[in-house]
């Protein structure tokens, strides 16, 4: 019996990390979305001038100081913004949660996305 | 149509049947589990984590799915030793079983090649020559299963008592081994060492024999490596003069940098080497990274493919092969430290029964989980249930626990 409650109280305490690594985690990683997302500004202005089209989501990428590449989210169909790239100042840090989309509290309206894509010839 | 989309159904079917009939067997038995023994009290913490992490996991019935097949593994495995416990005859019969599954998986590979060549070899490009895969999804994946049974053949061999015995035997191993080596996977011909190594010092041979058995398992290794750097990639073929006009640059990002070649590695053509790691070494960087934003409990059971992603120039896989750091992902550290003292006790009550014992069957079980344990060096597979590998090394490590002698019951010490 005390074997048993002794395993039953440390899957307790496992679950109790878990839950809490993995909002500490989720918290930071959008975060980090954040202010990506802020970097960019309003979406389509300035246009960015890359994208990439999946089947779960699309990217947009904007260029920042002479870096095609600079800034880069990527957003799902319902419009949470799941990953996000910062390649200024020659290093890629990279936030994601892309393993759970719903983690995400950054939105963009899906519709501006895709006419965004659309002007970009995404779909041309 | 894919052979494996036909197949892959049945095998839950198949499995969940496996685990009722080794229980019901097990009960029939009147075999009473021992809760005291660290294999199976190590199992079902590992199991009671694995389901636990639903709580946490970023898709709980994913989780939960993957724990209830991996469930069924573990439960075969621990099923079948208990009701096989002191019976080394029947512990004989079931390896012969399993290598038996491991060569009609070859056997119809080799088929597959002879009828329908095409589906049964990954071509060369100009980054990897062409690679045998049989039945598999992927060159690593019939090499797998090879490497893990091949041990068993030379232990079949050791056992065989008619001439035509031990001729099966050695065709046995000869077509497993022989579809190692033309695979090129360099994991399975590692892991298959380990395992005939194994094989050649725990056997009751000759010493003369076992040391000549020993340099043959070498030479072998060093044959399969020769075979596998025979066919080449593709030559890269100088392009047509291009007329001089600018085409005008894609907007789409994936076609000048894609995702998938965002990190790691030289921008130079990527080439396949006899010493390189294919890209793992970034890979396996990353994962570490990945695990160390929730290093203690993971991201959950079975969501190791969810979780990773291939960010690595010349990696590709949508796993770290590599099984240990798949559990660090899956289950933190917490599970890491699990599955590493599952795999200790198992091996240790297994290397026991082949001391106090002497019994050929124990020195192939260990032989499988050594080789198991290496292979999981360089393939994620350990807790994935639907992998090819994943029920043989199961099995054959709980059966070899099976067989070593129960500890006497301590008597009342008098004055």
């Amino acid at each position: 019996m005390l074997v048993v409650a002794a395993v039953l109280a440390g899957l307790l305490v496992l679950v109790g990390v878990g839950r809490w690594e993995g909002r500490r985690h989720e918290r930071d990683e959008v975060r980090r979305i954040a202010a990506v997302r802020a970097a960019i500004g309003p979406l389509g202005s300035p246009m960015p001038e890359r994208f990439r089209v999946f089947a779960t989501f699309a990217c947009l990428i904007y260029p920042r100081a002479g870096n095609p590449y600079a800034l880069e989210i990527c957003v799902d169909k319902d419009g949470r913004v799941i990953e996000s790239y910062d390649r200024r100042g020659g290093e890629t840090r990279i936030a994601s949660v892309r393993e759970r989309p719903a983690a995400s509290t950054v939105r963009v309206d899906p519709g501006e996305v895709e006419r965004i894509l659309r002007r970009l010839g995404a779909f041309s | 149509m894919s052979f494996l989309l036909l197949a892959r159904p049945w095998r839950w079917a198949l499995l969940g049947l496996l685990a009722v009939v080794s229980a019901a067997w097990a009960a029939w038995r009147r075999s009473r589990p021992r809760l005291e023994s660290p294999a199976l009290a190590l199992a079902l913490g590992l199991l009671a984590a694995a389901f636990a992490s639903a709580a946490w996991s970023v898709d709980p019935w994913l989780t939960l799915g993957r724990g209830v097949a991996f469930a069924a593994v573990l439960v075969s495995g621990i099923a079948l030793a208990l009701a096989c416990a002191g019976r080394p005859r029947v512990v004989a019969r079931l390896l012969h079983a399993l290598l038996a599954g491991a060569l009609v998986v070859a056997a119809l590979s080799a088929l597959l090649y002879v009828s329908f060549p095409d589906r049964a070899v990954q071509h060369a490009d100009t980054q990897s020559p062409a690679r045998y895969m049989g039945l598999g999804g992927n060159p690593n994946t019939l090499s797998m299963l090879c490497a893990i049974a091949l041990p068993l053949a030379l232990w079949a061999l050791r056992a065989a008592r008619t001439p035509a015995g031990r001729a099966g035997a050695a065709a046995a191993g000869i077509l497993l081994d022989g579809s190692i080596a033309a695979s090129g996977s360099r994991g399975a011909m590692i892991a298959a060492t380990v395992g005939l190594a194994c094989v050649a010092l725990a056997l009751p041979w000759e010493r003369r024999r076992r040391l000549a058995l020993v340099g043959g398992v070498l030479a072998l290794f060093a044959v399969n490596v020769a075979v596998s750097q025979i066919p080449q990639p593709e030559r890269a073929r100088p392009r047509p003069p291009q007329p001089q006009r600018v085409a005008p640059e894609s907007r789409n990002a994936e076609s000048t940098l894609a995702l998938a070649d965002e990190l790691g590695g030289s921008p130079r053509p990527y080439r396949r080497k006899l010493f390189g790691t294919s890209g793992r070494a970034e890979a396996w960087r990353g994962a570490v990274g990945q695990a160390a934003d929730r290093p203690l409990a993971g991201y959950g059971f079975g969501t190791e493919e969810r979780v990773f992603v291939d960010r690595y120039r010349n990696f590709l896989s949508a796993l770290p092969e590599n099984s240990y750091l798949g559990v660090l992902l899956q289950l933190g550290v917490a599970g890491l430290a699990l599955v590493v003292a599952l795999l200790t006790a198992v091996l240790v009550t297994a290397a026991r029964a082949i001391r106090m014992t002497r019994d050929p069957c124990a020195a192939a079980c260990v032989a499988v989980l050594l080789a198991g344990v290496t292979l999981a060096l360089t393939q994620s597979y350990l807790t994935s249930a639907g992998n090819i590998a994943c029920l043989t090394l199961w099995t054959a490590a709980f059966l070899g626990t099976s067989l070593a002698p129960r500890a006497r019951p301590r008597r009342a010490q008098t004055a």
